[in-house]
């Protein structure tokens, strides 16, 4: 199989020595790999799945799940290539393009009125069939057993976030986090949008003790939840994203047209079966900057 | 009353849950039903909503997948599991009927009378695992490349001793008692055997068989490197008595690049023993030599397969050099082209995705143009430095899969793109009078390996008609009737963008050569 692109800190981390794991996980457009020198793990991703942080993008015709990987069996990284070798699989990396998915590559163009970006997010949870999603919680329409649930939760988090308490930070995603169907959990994947937000709010705030809370109050949230799960908020704490929220927030914090962030949301909303939902919902509830205050 | 399923460790995607949750809601009997990964707040939301257990709360992790179901019975409950099921199988369904085992073993598990293999996998681990399943009494196609020669050679010393093939390494086209493996086309049965140290040779001759009403009984690859010193011919010898032994068999052909002198002596030693008809098409190699050997020499791929047919009706082979338009006719046409052609268009430029159908071309067309500059030059002062970055010269013929243009990409005939830009690129080339170009069929190629040619042609030929020229592309299309992709199908599409098609790469070439010699005459 060919890669495509590879994650710059994937790269980073190969590069550094050879490395053994294990396949953890294997879907039909996804698999998981876990390497003893990290916490979360790392991917290979095929089309249409979305491009996420630690992941190589590889080009093939044939689900992963029907070219003989499975869970359990030694994946090794070595010399830009990672082998699976039990199912007969080579991934060569060396002529991938390497992706940088870090906040910190988006160049932030002067404030503009976040809450209307918002109101676009909006729209867009709006028009979707968002299903049981948290949309809600953006939206205020409709209500389900998990907005009901999760609502003060968030609000308790969004406060202390704020407020810069880490100790009230942690503890408030603590309560937050692993809640909802599906395999990352809803709640994870809002915590995710809200924390990338919050990471470019800060730079754009000069608020310098920020992104160590932001990166704290993801790792505690990681214990609370599936190891998949965990994977993007650990990520989310380090400062990456997937790919298609990566354009959305440069998009949004490069003031571009609506139209353009309309685009860019449309392509969040396809992740996952309510995934991309909730991380909407998670960056339309950021840009609002209620502080924990609740306009709904 | 409150049950509880659990699967440990296990992870679904989440539109499967999704689906799950909404199925099980709708059940008669089930009141409420919550689906989810076993973390502390799904634990408190089952316990809000009432479907919450004592194993839900102490026996459940993050890590695992959880059904909780409030519901009027058991027999309810049993319902909702099976809901389960059927949904979580209905993946696993889908994915057993194209099940791969991932393990040798593995596969003899589910078919201990299986005896042929067929391995693709990283040149470094493909020799013990040909080996393993040599051991096992298993025939092997290699489709890996990056074999050593030295395991090459112990691989089949081992299978000669055995009387077990070893089709290559690198070998990309055999059918094995009627069952195409890899790049193969699809062929009538027939009493044609084929043995072949050439891939796209090897599809271009059966599928010239198929279209003259032909058809073949086995198609042997050996690999390319079979006729070698270091390896002897050993699968082009088991191949052949293969095909002598087999009663299906009626007339043998031969395909190869000139092997060593010596080889070849040996080799034309043991065909005229075969008892049976052998056409031998050494592409380029000495015709005198092999009819030497009473065998039936051919002058081209297509030469081969014409031969082969007409033998196997006990009718007289003689050498086909023409035209299926008629000698006039093509003449007419290639004049025709010629007088359309801007001064200073001079050049052929031949840009193939099949390494045989390049080499023959090369070797048709050599003896008129002097040069052929190539990435697979047929004189090493003619090879082309940078084939793949730099730009043509002359005449030039460059073969895409070739490994200069395939370390990182997959092959020409998978994913055609790069010699697409190509056939652009020198569109523009005021020099460039003709572009050729193969499009190989069947299985394995390219869904519509003609889309991406076609709309190159088109696009290079309106570009030169603006500048004032005119550029003719010249294709033959490898394939049958029968392929996925549909032989006529892939010619008309090609037809349609502009390009000359004909029905062979030896017809093609010979057409190319017409117009090259117009263009001389009228310079």
């Amino acid at each position: 199989m060919i890669a495509t692109a590879v994650c710059r800190r994937l790269l980073v981390f190969f590069k550094e020595a050879p490395r053994s794991g294990t396949v953890h996980s294997v879907f039909d457009h996804a698999v998981n790999l876990e390497f003893e020198e990290r916490e979360g793990l790392a991917g290979l991703i095929a089309k249409p799945k979305a491009f996420t942080p630690y992941a190589v993008s590889v080009r093939t015709e044939i689900p992963f799940s029907q070219a003989g990987v499975r869970a359990g069996m030694a994946a090794v990284a070595a010399d830009g290539r990672i082998i699976i070798s039990q199912a007969g699989l080579e991934i060569d990396c060396l002529d991938a393009s390497s992706v940088d998915l870090s906040l910190d590559s988006i160049s932030i163009s002067p404030a503009a009125q976040r809450s209307a970006q918002a109101e676009i997010l909006d729209w867009v949870l709006a028009e979707a069939d968002a299903g049981e999603s948290l949309a809600p919680l953006a939206t205020g329409a409709g209500e389900t057993v998990y907005t009901r649930f999760l609502a003060p939760r968030f609000s308790a988090l969004e406060k202390a976030v704020w407020a810069e308490d880490e100790k009230a930070s942690t503890e408030a995603a603590e309560r937050f986090a692993g809640c909802g169907p599906g395999l990352t959990p809803s709640s994870d994947d809002l915590l995710c949008g809200f924390l990338a937000v919050m990471r470019l709010l800060a730079r754009e705030q000069k608020r310098e003790n920020l992104p160590n809370l932001i990166a704290r109050t993801a790792i505690a949230a990681a214990k609370k939840t599936n190891r998949i799960s965990a994977t993007f908020l650990l990520q989310c704490g380090e400062g990456l994203v997937n790919e298609p929220v990566l354009d959305l927030l440069t998009q949004i914090f490069q003031n571009s047209e609506p139209d353009r962030i309309r685009h860019a949301a449309k392509r969040v909303l396809e992740i996952g079966s309510t995934s991309g939902a909730d991380m909407l919902t998670g960056i339309a509830l950021a840009l609002r900057q209620r502080m924990g205050g609740n306009e709904h | 009353m409150i049950k509880l399923e659990v699967k440990k460790n296990a992870y679904y995607d989440s539109v499967t849950l999704m689906i799950i949750s909404k199925e099980i809601k709708k059940l008669n009997g089930v009141s409420e039903a919550l689906v989810g990964m076993g973390t502390d707040l799904n634990k408190e939301i089952a316990q809000n909503i009432g479907v919450s257990t004592p194993e839900l709360d102490n026996a459940v992790s993050v890590n695992d997948f959880f059904v909780a179901v409030s519901c009027e019975s058991e027999a309810a409950f049993q319902a909702a599991i099976q809901t389960v099921e059927e949904l979580l199988n209905k993946k696993s369904a889908a994915k057993a009927s194209a099940y791969q085992p991932p393990t040798l073993e593995g596969a003899l598990k589910i078919d201990p009378a299986l005896n042929m293999a067929v391995i693709s996998v990283p040149g470094k681990h493909a020799a013990d695992v040909a080996q393993s399943c040599l051991d096992n009494g298993i025939n092997v196609m290699l489709f890996s490349d990056n074999v050593t020669i030295e395991e090459e050679k112990a691989l089949k010393n081992y299978a000669f001793e055995h009387e077990l093939l070893v089709m290559g390494p690198d070998c990309g086209t055999a059918i094995i008692n009627h069952v195409p493996l890899a790049f193969a086309n699809v062929v009538k049965s027939g009493d044609i055997g084929i043995v072949a140290a050439s891939g796209t040779g090897t599809q271009e001759v059966s599928s010239i068989i198929d279209q003259l009403g032909g058809g073949v009984s086995q198609v042997i690859g050996t690999g390319g490197r079979d006729l070698k010193k270091e390896i002897g011919g050993l699968m082009m010898k088991l191949g052949l008595d293969a095909l002598r032994n087999d009663p299906q068999t009626k007339v043998i052909v031969l395909i190869s690049k000139p092997p060593a002198k010596e080889i070849a002596t040996e080799m034309l030693e043991r065909a005229a023993k075969a008892g049976k008809p052998v056409v031998v098409c050494f592409i380029g190699g000495d015709r005198k030599e092999v009819e030497s050997y009473g065998l039936v020499a051919a002058v081209s791929l297509e030469d081969a397969a014409h031969k082969a047919v007409a033998l196997s009706r006990g009718e007289r082979a003689a050498d086909y050099t023409g035209f299926t338009m008629g000698e006039q006719q093509a003449e007419k046409q290639a004049k025709s082209i010629a007088g359309r052609m801007a001064k200073g268009q001079q050049y052929v430029r031949g840009f193939y995705t099949g390494g045989t159908l390049c080499d023959e071309a090369m070797k048709l067309m050599i003896g008129s143009l002097g040069h052929i500059y190539s990435n697979i030059p047929l004189h090493a002062e003619d090879k082309l430095p940078d084939a793949k970055g730099g730009k043509s010269r002359e005449h030039t013929f460059l073969d895409f899969g070739d490994d200069e243009f395939t370390v990182g990409r997959p092959h020409p005939m998978i994913d055609p793109s790069l010699r697409a830009e190509r056939v652009v690129a020198d569109g523009k080339d005021p020099s460039c009078a003709v572009i050729m170009a193969d499009c190989v069929i069947g299985y394995g190629s390219h869904p519509n390996p003609a889309e991406d040619l076609a709309n190159a042609i088109q696009t290079a030929k309106a570009e030169a008609e603006r500048a004032g020229r005119h550029l003719c592309c010249v294709c033959a299309v490898c394939g049958t009737e029968g392929d996925p992709q549909c032989l006529s199908r892939t010619q008309k599409q090609l037809e349609e963008a502009g390009a000359v098609v004909l029905p062979s790469n030896a017809q093609a070439t010979r057409f190319v050569a017409r117009i090259l010699a117009n263009l001389r005459q009228e310079g």
